[in-house]
């Protein structure tokens, strides 16, 4: 590390007009900034509303809109992170009564149907700016697990299934902090998550799509 | 100092983060446990409903209906008549003649047994043998009944198993039941009827005559198939 911060000493020592031409710290000494450097960190919270895809939309077919994101990464010099991601996914749809069939009964009941989901998750995400730009549109490949709660109330009665399931989460977003270096920012993010739960009505898997929005927050 | 300062400032965001995190968490977990909360009365009763596939409803006429209801407590049987019971037996009356079949007066005999049960059991399991109540309560016209056994039809019903206190209607086949005292050489052995329908009230209980009229319509609007011949 210390050769190299020698090595760009150097650079940036000999070669003033090139340093002043290619750094744009806004009138800054010259040293690269430090986000350049070291390993710095970013977190991020987010409030979401979730489409529900696939298999969860047998089961709830609405939009949630009680979703929350949060996500803690670790910069590195070279444009990707490495990161952790959890937060909570809610959704929640009210049937009028019906006569389901299960086997031989039939059950006349106003369902209930909620799904909750907390996931467990590590991310890597590579971004197309560098650590200290002001816009840094990105992609991500998240994977790990979810704790999930499948509620299904027939009347007052809950048919219930819940476990940690492994699930997949990729990701596009974009970072905006106004300025190059400054801390405090916005985000924005696609994500499309699998988790591989089934159960009852939620057949096969449990895949949705979260768009979020909420700040992130660089330092060192 | 200046590095060490910078640490614990790190340090700080960190927990700031992870107390943030456990605030939100915590009250949107809460959310699945509200979930229910705004369900009416009329929405809350559970209506199930179970036959045996192989009863051919058009073969019985008549059914024998007590006036009272039989409640289940644990394992105690006891008759009872309140307001709220005589509505069901009225209602399940009515809508049993409404189906083409005919009512017989106590004792008389007939082709199915209607029997309405308010459990009231106190523990979760019903695993007893809760079939004596059968012994008298279609009166005397079935003296040589007392003991008899009783052989469920299905396997998968305890499914829905719950502490609380329910209602239950039972129809049993006394057509086709077999004649008393025809044990099979072991001379003991009581004559099993069938219970060949079965419709449970579950997920709340039933306070007024209003909900007994919408368990009543609901359960036999889910039943086409319990109809008399023409």
């Amino acid at each position: 590390m210390k050769s190299i911060i020698a090595f760009i000493t150097l650079i940036t020592l000999t070669t003033t007009t090139w340093a002043q031409y290619r750094n744009d710290n806004s009138g800054n000494n010259g040293f690269p900034s430090p986000y350049q450097e070291y390993v710095t960190f970013n977190i991020a919270a987010r409030y979401g509303v979730v489409f529900p895809l696939g298999g969860t939309k047998g089961y709830i077919d609405n939009v949630s809109p009680t979703n929350f994101a949060l996500e803690g990464e670790w910069l590195f010099p070279k444009r990707f992170a490495i990161g952790i991601k959890t937060g909570y996914q809610y959704n929640k749809q009210r049937l009028d009564r019906q006569v389901y069939e299960y086997g031989d009964q039939s059950i006349s009941a106003v369902q209930t149907r909620t799904l909750s989901v907390i996931p467990a998750m590590v991310s890597l995400s590579y971004y197309f700016a560098d650590n200290a730009a002001a816009l840094r549109p990105y992609v991500q490949f998240a994977g790990g697990g979810a704790y999930v709660d499948y509620t299904n109330y027939f009347g007052t009665l809950a048919d219930q299934s819940n476990g940690f399931k492994g699930a997949i989460a990729p990701a596009i977003g974009v970072k905006y902090y106004g300025k190059r270096e400054q801390g405090l920012g916005a985000e924005i993010q696609a994500q499309y998550q699998n988790i591989f739960f089934n159960y009852d009505l939620l057949k096969n898997s449990a895949p949705s799509l979260m768009l979020s929005a909420g700040i992130s927050y660089r330092f060192y | 100092m200046n590095m060490n300062m910078q640490q614990q400032r790190k340090a700080g965001k960190w927990k700031l983060g992870a107390v943030l995190l456990l605030l939100v968490g915590g009250g949107l977990l809460s959310c699945r446990e509200n979930a229910i909360n705004d369900l009416s009365p009329a929405d809350s009763p559970v209506y199930i409903t179970n036959y045996d596939r192989s009863a051919n409803f058009s073969q019985y006429k008549t059914f024998s209906l007590p006036d009272s209801v039989i409640v289940e407590s644990n394992d105690s049987y006891t008759a009872d008549q309140t307001p709220l019971s005589s509505r069901f037996v009225t209602n399940v009356a009515n809508a049993l003649t409404g189906r083409g079949f005919q009512r017989v007066s106590r004792g008389d005999s007939a082709d199915l047994g209607v029997a309405i049960i308010r459990v009231n059991n106190q523990y979760t399991g019903i695993a007893s043998n809760p079939y004596s109540y059968y012994s008298n309560y279609w009166g005397g016209g079935f003296g040589g009944l007392g003991g008899v056994g009783y052989s469920p039809y299905y396997q998968s019903y305890y499914t829905y198993q719950v502490t609380d206190q329910y209602w239950e209607i039972q129809i049993v086949d006394l057509k086709n039941r077999p004649a008393t005292g025809t044990g099979t050489g072991t001379g003991s052995a009581p004559p099993q009827l069938t219970v060949i329908y079965n419709a449970t009230i579950r997920g709340a209980d039933i306070a007024d005559q209003q909900s007994v009229d919408n368990a009543i319509t609901a359960i036999f609007n889910q039943s086409p198939y319990l109809k008399a011949a023409e």
